[in-house]
């Protein structure tokens, strides 16, 4: 999918008419931004902003994201976390003394 | 004031151009631009004008108009206040500080994608080791050395526009950076000029359905219709408002009237308290 964000009032109504004028091509709306299709007609719309509106249009290629593309240990690590006793335990804590990954190496890894 | 229309000169606080040849519509609008400040073939001479002047400075049959923002503009001229002030001129003296629009663009140059980069990595090793492998059995290793150049320059060149990217990509962030700053300064300025109207708006709200029923009452047969069960003083046709709002302001510079709403001129413009022209 194309993330288009936006970064001045003028940009973000050219993206809202963009977005009302093909709704067929857009996946999700947010204030400034939306997601659309990743589609030559996305891609179109998207540069047209982009050539309107120079730098205050930002277009970035967005992939969907996968758990299966994330290690075991950090599903696991995730899971066990939101499923702890007691709801003021920081994750550092609660990851010293276990298996469970550490901040940083879940910090100093790319997924 | 000392108006000055098509070569001739009038002086005075009231202004009556009625048994004057002009054209009143061209000459209306260019003499209400001239009190403006703005460019027009006619010249005025007056204190200057205000916002109000913009909105309600020229009253003419059809005109249109904004009538609650120009009633904040009324509240702003006689120098009242709202609770949004004081937040209002730390986020407009913040945006000032932003700066205005970087004129800086950098354009997004187009990189070959990785895989192009790792093909020709690889082709570079695998030229290198033939001319190593030609050198070494003392064969003619020129064709092999001459293809070997030029993948390392394309190389080279690949290497060179991915490092450009990434500076751009970081630079452009910087930019943003910024610009997603101003936007929400703006998109905070907006709302707080929307608290301020709506303050001021509440605040003139009697004094200006007062204003209407006023004018109503004065005369002006033709708006008896509307004077009957009447919730919201806004819902009233411009020419009405565009007077309310003008008795209402703080005005200093001529105001433009083409309508008849009052008996003489004279009446108009006491009743407005301010200098007129009318055409």
């Amino acid at each position: 999918m194309l993330l288009v964000i936006t970064y001045s009032r003028a940009a973000r109504q050219s993206l809202r008419n963009v977005c009302r004028a093909h709704e067929d091509s857009v996946v999700r709306r947010f204030g400034r931004a939306a997601l659309l299709e990743a589609t030559e007609f996305g891609a179109f719309q998207a540069l047209r902003l982009q050539a309107k509106h120079g730098i205050d249009v930002q277009v970035e290629r967005v992939e969907p994201f996968v758990e299966s593309d994330v290690p075991e240990r950090v599903r696991e690590a995730a899971t066990a976390y939101e499923n702890r006793d007691q709801a003021s335990v920081p994750y550092r804590q609660f990851a010293s003394g276990t298996d469970h990954p550490s901040p940083e190496s879940l910090r100093e890894t790319d997924v | 004031m000392i108006l000055r229309v098509d070569g001739r000169t009038f002086c005075g606080a009231v202004v009556d151009l009625r048994d004057v040849d002009i054209d009143v519509a061209g000459d209306g609008a260019a003499i209400a631009a001239a009190i403006r400040g703005g460019d027009s073939c006619c010249g005025v001479h007056c204190p200057p004008a205000s916002p109000v002047h913009a909105r309600a400075g020229y009253v003419r049959p059809g005109m249109g108009l904004s009538a609650r923002t120009a009633l904040a503009e009324a509240g702003r001229s006689r120098g009242l206040d709202t609770p949004s002030d004081d937040e209002l001129a730390t986020v407009r003296s913040e945006l000032a500080a932003l700066g205005e629009d970087d004129t800086e663009r950098p354009s997004a140059p187009t990189t070959a994608p990785d895989a192009d980069r790792e093909r020709v990595r690889e082709r570079v090793a695998e030229l290198r080791g033939r001319v190593q492998a030609l050198e070494a059995t003392d064969r003619d290793a020129s064709d092999a050395r001459s293809k070997l150049r030029d993948a390392a320059r394309r190389l080279s060149e690949l290497e060179t526009t991915r490092v450009a990217a990434v500076e751009t990509r970081e630079r452009s962030r910087t930019l943003r950076d910024r610009r997603e700053r101003r936007l929400e300064l703006q998109d905070r300025a907006a709302n707080l000029e929307r608290d301020a109207r709506a303050s001021l708006v509440d605040e003139l709200r009697d004094e200006f359905a007062a204003a209407v029923d006023s004018l109503q009452k004065g005369g002006a047969g033709d708006a008896g219709a509307n004077h009957l069960d009447r919730d919201d003083p806004f819902d009233i046709d411009p020419v009405t408002a565009a007077l309310a709002i003008l008795r209402i302001a703080a005005v200093r510079a001529p105001v433009v009237l083409t309508v008849d709403r009052f008996e003489r001129p004279a009446a108009a413009a006491q009743w407005l308290e301010a200098p007129l022209v009318r055409l």
